[in-house]
Parts: C-alpha cells; structure tokens; sequence
C-alpha cells in the first residue's frame, strides 16, 4: 500500500511538472517540485525506494529535457546522494531550517549542473542574467514546496502504517 | 549506527545512468525514447491541456477592461487590411501575367507537417516547446517552426515521435533575415531575456521602424519569406560599422497550441 501511495504521487508530481506548471508559473517559473518531493521524503521513506522513485522519476524528466538523455537524471541521482550524506553525518533531526537549506543548495547545484550540461552541448547560458532573474524566485518556491511535502508526506506515510498495524492485528 | 545502505544503492543506479547517457550519447535509444513518448504523449497532453486553460481563465479574468479598446483597433485594423488586400490582389494578377510572359515556373510549394504543442520546457534555462511528431513524421533538425503563419522557431532535437523546437527569443536561436522594404540583410538572434533582434545590418542600408522583416533563404531547410516580425527600434552597433534593430516577434510566443513545420 506504502509503495502503491509513492508510486501515485511521484507520477502526480511529475505531469504536474512536466505538463501543467509549465503553463502556470509561479513567479515566473517552474519550480523543481519533483526533486523537492525527493528531498523532503528522503528523511521519511526508506532510501532503497527514494532511490527507485529518483531513477525513474527523472529518466521521465528526461524525455522533456533539453540537454541528453540520462543527464538529469545523473543531476538528480547526486543531488539526491550529497542529501544523503548531509542528513546521515551532519545534522541529526530533520528541522525547517534544514529543510531550507537543503532546498536552497539542491535548486543551486541543479541549475549549476544543469547549465553545465547545456554549456557543454554547445548551448549558449546567460548565467548572470539567470541568477538576477530567476535564482531567488525559483530557491524561494522549491523551498516552501520543501517545507510543504515534509509533513505531508510523513502525515500520510504515518496514517498508512497504522492502518497496516491495525489490519495485522486485525488478522 | 547509521544506515549507509544509501551509498550501495547510489552506486547501483548511478552506474546505470551512466550508462544510459553513454547509449544516448551514441544515439542508441532513440528508439526506446520514441517508444516511451509515443506512451506518455496522451497523457501529458491532457494535462498540459488543463493547466492551458487554467492560465487562459487568469488571464482573460485580468484582461477584461482591455477587450473593448482592442476590439476597436482590431476593427480599424481588419479596415486597413480590406484595403490592403485588394491591392495585393491586384498586385498578383500583375504579377502572374508577366510570369507567364516571361515563361517562369509557378511557385515553390512548401512541404508541410502539422503538430500539436505537448508542453514546454520544464527548465529556466532555455525556451524549448515539445510537440508531438518526431522522426516518423518526416520531421528533421532545423527545420522551420511557424505558428499562424509567423515563424516560431526552428527544430532543435528530433527522436522518432517527438520533438523539441527552440523558439526565436531563446539566446541561442539564431536566423538569417532580410527586411522586406529596404532589402537589408542581418542576422536574426535571441535576445537574453526576451525578444529578438537583427544583427549586422549594413551601415548604408536605409532601415526603418516599422520594416517587416522576413527569413532569407540562406539556411538549408528554412524556406525564405516567412515573416519573422517588424522593427521597433534601430541603433548602431559598438563596433559602429553595422546597424542593429530590435525585433517585435509576429508569433504569439506565450499560448502555441499547434504549430506547422515547414521545409522546402
């Protein structure tokens, strides 16, 4: 049941991405909401299925990508893995102001990879003009969508543990 | 003690990913990506249709006030045109009879192909649409991009059923143009930011605002005389030995939902 609720919301998350918050921006841009799902759940689901969720997830992002096929989803895999590392060995309990943190160097490191990729296909990117532009809006919206899954996820991901236990001891 | 299962399974899907990017770098899965678009293209489409709406429905509710002084321009304009129209009628009677005299072939016809906008980039970084016809189609790299009768942009990448066009605002689109009164030649580039503009237009070319300028046909695949958008403003370049003027874009850039690829 657990698996059958991540794999609906990741797919939620992903057209919500791909196809709706590219017409609906939010201040003018489309926010990373799938990498924001996978940082927020990465302290709540176990790292075996954030794994799975990341691969597939960004192989799809990938499909409507500019840069080649697979790069996003490297982008993602390591962003996803220094999250790892910071939670495991640098802080002990999952607070807002971690979660903002992480949300900002996550929407840093993905555009700067991202521009990266773009440079290195030979596609020109107005770096100063990005970060003028669009930087702060996009960290400040990947942030609350940070802030926002955390406990939505870890509500649900709560209920339906009970829900499990009791239908056990039910049996 | 702390759970490092994380690292195993980073190392696992890391190396995979690798690997797909080195397939996709050799152009092995083209195939697989066409046949992963050709499954999901339906449902993104339905989505993006949505979120369409939505946006429609925020911006009409914004534009209201505004709809009736349009109204009345788009009339004066539709009277502008009327006039326009007959002349040009005339214009291509005359025409087709010297033509005739003179023993010349009939036009060129442009090749078509009709696609549906599925959705745009989800990035900052560039301005990419996605439409729903790739390689299977007949479509091919660089090809003309129009969207009611204005040029759009050009094909930047093809798989087999899918494609993804780089619109004229990006910065990295660039065209060969030509104003159609003066005749002037340039190179027609995506501004950082937004709108567009021509380049190297020669000093001794008398350009106005107002001129409309159109594709030349300098490039391989892009068919020359589609209108690309009219000068707004025109300066001299820093090197002070061309002109440069800045571009108003026919093409509603914003709200695309089909678009015509155009090759010779």
């Amino acid at each position: 049941m657990k698996r059958f609720f991540l794999i609906f919301l990741t797919c939620l998350i992903l057209l919500l991405e791909v196809a709706f918050f590219t017409n609906v921006k939010i201040f003018g841009i489309t926010p990373n909401i799938f990498l924001m799902f996978l940082l927020a759940s990465s302290f709540i689901i176990p790292e075996q299925d954030i794994f799975y969720l990341a691969f597939f997830g960004s192989l799809f992002l990938d499909l409507f990508s500019p840069i080649i096929f697979g790069a996003q989803t490297i982008i993602i895999l390591l962003i996803l893995f220094l999250v790892f590392l910071t939670s495991r060995f640098l802080f002990t309990n999952v607070n807002f102001i971690l979660l903002f943190l992480l949300a900002t160097v996550s929407t840093i490191l993905f555009d700067v990879l991202f521009g990266l990729v773009l440079f290195l296909s030979g596609l020109r990117v107005d770096v100063i003009f990005y970060a003028r532009n669009s930087l702060v809006p996009q960290i400040i919206v990947n942030s609350l969508l940070a802030l926002l899954f955390y406990p939505f996820v870890l509500l649900i991901w709560e209920n339906i543990s009970r829900f499990q236990s009791k239908a056990r001891l039910l049996k | 003690m702390k759970s490092l299962k994380f690292i195993k399974y980073f190392i696992i899907f890391i190396s995979i990913a690798v690997f797909i990017l080195l397939f996709s770098f050799a152009g092995l899965l083209n195939p697989v990506e066409g046949v992963l678009n050709s499954i999901i293209s339906p449902i993104v489409s339905f989505f993006n249709n949505i979120s369409s709406k939505v946006s429609d429905i925020g911006k009409s509710a914004g534009s209201v006030g505004d709809l009736e002084k349009e109204n009345s321009n788009l009339k004066n304009k539709v009277d502008e045109l009327t006039l326009e129209i007959s002349q040009l009628k005339e214009s291509k009677a005359e025409n087709e009879s010297l033509r005739k005299q003179l023993g010349f072939v009939g036009s060129i016809k442009y090749k078509t192909i009709i696609a549906s906008v599925l959705t745009k980039d989800p990035s900052s970084f560039l301005k990419v649409l996605i439409i729903d016809k790739g390689s299977k189609d007949g479509i091919k790299k660089d090809m003309a991009v129009v969207s009611e009768g204005f040029l759009l942009g050009r094909v930047l990448e093809v798989n087999t059923s899918m494609a993804k066009v780089l619109l004229i605002t990006d910065s990295n689109f660039q065209i060969s143009g030509i104003t159609q009164d003066s005749r002037a030649l340039g190179i027609v580039k995506g501004q950082i930011g937004s709108g567009i503009a021509m380049e190297t237009i020669p000093k001794d070319k008398n350009v106005k605002t107002g001129d409309m300028v159109i594709t030349a046909n300098l490039e391989t695949g892009v068919p020359a005389g589609l209108l690309i958008g009219k000068i707004t403003d025109i300066y001299t370049e820093n090197n002070g030995l061309f002109q440069k003027a800045s571009i108003s874009p026919f093409a509603s850039l914003d709200d695309v939902k089909n678009v015509i690829l155009v090759s010779m």
